[in-house]
């Protein structure tokens, strides 16, 4: 995947408005080189908190947590590229690496990536945004088996992969560009086809951060 | 940039790295040796091992089923059964005679299907040998039987 997206790189960069605001930039997941914004959002089920930093024009460094009902916790780290900046709108492609571990009776836990793609509208004060993501965790299962007779164990591993892909739709308010707000529906299928049913839910989010950092020397 | 970029991707790598097994089970292999019901029976007796509980809390639940087999009755058995060891608690034994070979044990109908069960509260990797299920009661469910044996 990386490979692919790397001829991405090569295309000129799409010079970021300096009079951003922090809920912009968190809803497209981009910021200015030096500008970062950190959020926080609580809702059903699901809750998190997350930071970003911009590299450059085009690459934001991203780090989250997320989590349903404080059982199962999504925390990952990753790189989110700018596709599309305009004044009114972005596009941007976030990939990202972490883990998951869920606690309670069905508990589990393993290494995971995503895979997100936000379109946002500049919040002026108000503006949509969506978010797609796909996730994909592999839980490995280790089996000791001791065989009558013998002092060392049988150990066989199995694995299994998850795909846990989400819509996040929603409302950014920008009162002040580095404060804003946010409303949104998650709707995040957990487990599909191993979990039935995914109830969907909703957020309530708060950004703030600097989004126009000043250039060194000025 | 490069060193924002380096401390993210370590913390990535690290984040990454800490999930370990998602389960790790660990399974004894117990020989279990013996006879079950009398020589008069003249269909395979089955037997049906079983943890006594498991879970915990307001989820602790009697009896669940870890695997079956079938002997010839009153004939010596041997068996081994993989016993995962954090599953539950305990093992009940739990056998059956399927006198009109319809597959279930004493269907709508049926009321003369003999069972019979034996507990072992703390099953260990050391053999149970020389085990003696006698079925000498009629059309008992399992959970219903280990609870009727229970001290």
């Amino acid at each position: 995947m990386l490979v692919l997206l790397a001829p991405l790189l090569l295309i000129p960069a799409p010079a970021l408005a300096a009079d951003s605001t922090a809920s912009f930039d968190w809803a497209s997941a981009s910021s200015r080189p030096g500008g970062w914004t950190a959020s926080v959002h609580g809702g059903w089920p699901w809750s998190g908190l997350r930071a970003q930093v911009g590299l450059n024009q085009r690459l934001t460094l991203i780090g989250e947590v997320d989590t349903a009902v404080f059982v199962r916790f999504q925390p990952s780290a990753g790189l989110a590229l700018l596709l599309v900046g305009k004044s009114k709108g972005r596009l941007s492609l976030e990939i990202c690496a972490g883990g998951l571990i869920q606690g309670g009776v069905l508990a589990q836990q393993g290494p995971s990536a995503s895979l997100r793609l936000r379109l946002a509208g500049r919040p002026a004060p108000v503006g949509p945004y969506l978010a797609v993501a796909t996730r994909h965790t592999f839980l490995f299962h280790r089996t000791q088996t001791r065989q009558i007779g013998t002092e060392q164990a049988d150990v066989t591993v199995r694995w299994e992969h998850r795909w846990s892909p989400s819509v996040q739709l929603g409302l950014t308010f920008a009162p002040k560009p580095h404060i804003g707000f946010d409303i949104g529906l998650d709707l995040n299928f957990v487990d599909v086809g191993v979990v039935a049913l995914s109830l969907p839910g909703f957020h309530v989010g708060i950004h703030f951060g600097n989004p126009a950092p000043k250039a060194r020397g000025s | 940039m490069y060193r924002t970029l380096q401390l993210g991707l370590s913390a990535a790598f690290l984040v990454t790295s800490s999930g370990c097994w998602s389960s790790d089970t660990v399974i004894f292999e117990l020989a279990l040796s013996g006879t079950a019901g009398d020589a008069d029976l003249a269909v395979p007796v089955s037997l049906e091992a079983y943890y006594q509980s498991i879970g915990e809390g307001i989820l602790e639940t009697d009896i669940f089923f870890i695997d079956a087999f079938e002997v010839v009755a009153s004939q010596p058995f041997s068996h081994t059964l993989s016993y995962p060891l954090e599953g539950g608690r305990g093992l009940f034994l739990f056998a059956w005679a399927d006198q009109d070979q319809d597959g279930a044990l004493c269907a709508p109908g049926v009321d003369d299907e003999p069972v019979g069960g034996l507990r072992i509260d703390q099953p260990t990797e050391q053999p149970l040998n020389n085990l003696m299920l006698t079925l000498d009661r009629l059309c008992i469910s399992p959970d219903q039987l280990a609870a009727e044996l229970q001290p």
